[in-house]
């Protein structure tokens, strides 16, 4: 990892420059609660650093909501080639990247559209700012600031105007990036890296105040079938499906046809665990037909099926689900009732 | 930390689309009971599968369905599709006629170990609409009867207006080494056969049970007590259940047949007795 300074009037040069070859987006606001930004819209003198995790989750940049996959009869139907960069990555963002991958990257079969978007997207991160309150990512054996999985991670430090840049010597865009504009960055001093290693602490300090239960990286949560919490959980819920939406590793999509003129569109959209119709059959039957067993699949798929099949937790700490809860559900709760057992 | 996928550039351009169907006409539809019907399909290309496997059926611009193809997986240039009106696509699927053209992709999932079953006798099982995928296996055996051991077939419908294939039924009786044994749940006037669940035929098979293997598929409550009736005789590994779920991608992604750790789609629909039988709610 190579580390530099930049000013933040650099770093808008730097941005300028990587759209000049790729879609790029960047954060909307600073406060998280919103989304992101194409460059070509972007209005304001200077780019908003998030504090913490934007509230849209990175999915979108990679699985969109809704998209056609495929065109009967046309066998040459492809997915479109387009380069983009995403500005505003967290750490927890990175991450979930990591659970989508073991699902839309199989070994056997491969997600096309899913494949190409990662393949080319740059990953532009940055350090958290602050603790939300609904963040627990030190519990998942996370950490407010990234410790790879990105092109670049650019960050502000408090009452430093310069920003922070790592260049990833993975990345051989990034390094690509910085050869052609070595001019813009300068060398970062020891007192710098000091700081940024003591404000880290601090985040990662406050992160375990706010967040006082058992670690999930050492325990994981054992999800019982029948237990008087799905029933509490089904009485809040109110069936929205934002917590899927929200969520940065939900997955779940439906397929559906669409004709048009001589041909049929095929197209898939985001679907939700949540939902009632999400399991049923034909004929009628449906294993998730009672809310308490969907609000318990959804814990039953993030910490044990997705655990068993690729020895890491569908979620990533990030919260999202519990800001965008209309019945105030806070998965920590949840988390903080269910038993676990120690790791393998 | 991954920064992008694995894949090269090269193995990017050469992703093949698991979302895209290729067209097979309907060459010939035949009626095998009240509510279900077999369809004859002549693909665009040859479509090979493995017993067992799945595919998914559309009819264009209404949606799709996955299916076990009924007919013999040595067969490439046609394949047959034995479907029970249930649904959306399978109510569509009854209603039209053949010289139609439907979409079809696949074949996907993990079909019957047939390595598994060479040298050792086999109990197959089915019930109603069930007994389609194990026709696909019937055949498949019978095109190498010298690799298995004794094989036997308990079939048990509704009713005797309810049983699929009744020619195939007769045939593999009276011309093969089959032994078949049938039963329906309500006989009529002219039922000879027996009469009752399918699990009665169970009792005290006639075959080397330590050293067999059992099939079954069937409606959920069937497939549940006939397991039940098999762990008297067989070990739970050798129990083998099709089961089936809700199913969009087919390909172990959208997420919807997950079942206990497993993606139905993924890692079945063939599964062991022993692989399931922990799973809460399994037969829900």
């Amino acid at each position: 990892m190579q580390l530099y300074r930049i000013t933040e009037r650099n770093f808008l040069e730097l941005l300028n420059d990587i759209a000049k070859e790729r879609d790029l987006f960047v954060p909307s606001s600073s406060d998280g609660g919103s989304g992101y930004t194409n460059w070509d819209h972007f209005q304001g003198s200077a780019v908003s650093f998030p504090v913490t995790r934007i509230l849209t989750p990175p999915k979108v940049f990679f699985f969109p909501p809704k998209e056609q996959v495929s065109r009967f009869p046309d066998k040459d139907f492809q997915p479109e080639r387009k380069k983009q960069a995403v500005f505003g990555l967290k750490s927890c963002d990175l991450v979930s990247l990591q659970v989508l991958d073991a699902i839309f990257l199989e070994e056997e079969i491969t997600d096309p559209y899913y494949a190409i978007r990662r393949h080319d997207t740059l990953l532009i991160s940055s350090d958290c700012y602050d603790v939300a309150d609904t963040c627990f990512c030190n519990k998942i054996g996370g950490q407010p600031y990234p410790k790879g999985g990105f092109d670049l991670n650019i960050s502000r430090l408090p009452r430093r105007d310069d920003l922070f840049v790592a260049v990833n010597d993975e990345s051989k865009e990034a390094q690509d990036l910085y050869q052609r504009n070595s001019n813009l960055f300068q060398p970062v001093s020891e007192e710098l890296l000091a700081e940024r290693t003591s404000f880290r602490k601090s985040l990662t300090e406050e992160l375990d105040r706010k967040n006082n239960f058992v670690d999930l990286s050492k325990r994981k949560p054992e999800i019982p079938y029948r237990d008087p919490i799905w029933t509490d959980l089904s009485e809040e819920c109110v069936e929205c499906g934002a917590c899927n939406f929200s969520c940065p590793t939900c997955h779940c999509f439906q397929l559906y046809e669409k004709p048009e003129n001589t041909s049929v569109n095929r197209r898939r959209v985001w679907d939700s665990c949540n939902l009632k119709g999400y399991s049923r059959v034909a004929g009628g039957a449906n294993p998730l037909e009672s809310l308490e067993s969907r609000v318990r699949n959804r814990f039953y798929d993030k910490f044990e099926r997705v655990y068993e099949n690729y020895g890491f937790y569908g979620c990533t700490g990030c919260g999202r689900c519990t800001d965008s809860c209309m019945g105030d559900i806070d998965i920590r709760d949840v988390l903080k009732e269910i038993p676990s057992a120690n790791t393998k | 930390m991954q920064i992008r996928s694995k894949l090269s550039e090269e193995d990017i351009k050469g992703l093949e689309n698991p979302y895209s169907s290729i067209p097979v006409e309907i060459a010939d539809i035949k009626k095998e009971s009240p509510n279900i019907k077999t369809f004859e399909l002549i693909p665009e290309k040859p479509l090979e599968f493995q017993t067992g496997e799945f595919v998914q059926l559309s009819v264009p611009g209404r949606g799709e369905a996955p299916f076990t193809p009924s007919s013999s997986p040595n067969i490439h240039e046609t394949l047959e599709i034995t479907i029970m009106e249930a649904g959306e696509v399978t109510g569509k699927l009854h209603e039209i006629n053949s010289g139609q053209t439907l979409g079809i992709r696949g074949p996907y999932g993990k079909g019957y170990p047939l390595d598994k079953m060479r040298g050792h006798d086999i109990l197959i099982v089915g019930g109603g609409v069930g007994l389609a995928p194990l026709r696909s296996l019937l055949y498949e055996l019978m095109d190498s009867p010298e690799q298995f051991g004794e094989i036997y077939l308990k079939y048990g419908a509704r009713t005797p207006d309810h049983l699929i294939y009744k020619e195939q039924l007769s045939e593999w009786d009276t011309e093969t080494m089959i032994g078949v044994e049938l039963t329906v749940d309500e006989a009529d006037e002219e039922w000879e056969g027996k009469e009752g669940v399918v699990t009665n035929l169970l009792e005290g098979p006639e075959m080397d049970t330590e050293n067999g293997l059992a099939v079954v598929c069937g409606p959920p409550i069937m497939m549940k007590f006939t397991a039940k009736t098999l762990l008297n005789y067989f070990e739970p590994e050798d129990i083998y259940l099709s089961l089936e779920k809700n199913m969009s991608c087919g390909v172990g992604m959208c997420g919807h047949c997950q079942l206990g750790p497993y993606y139905v789609c993924r890692d079945g629909p063939v599964f062991t007795y022993d692989q399931v039988k922990d799973i809460p709610g399994l037969w829900e």
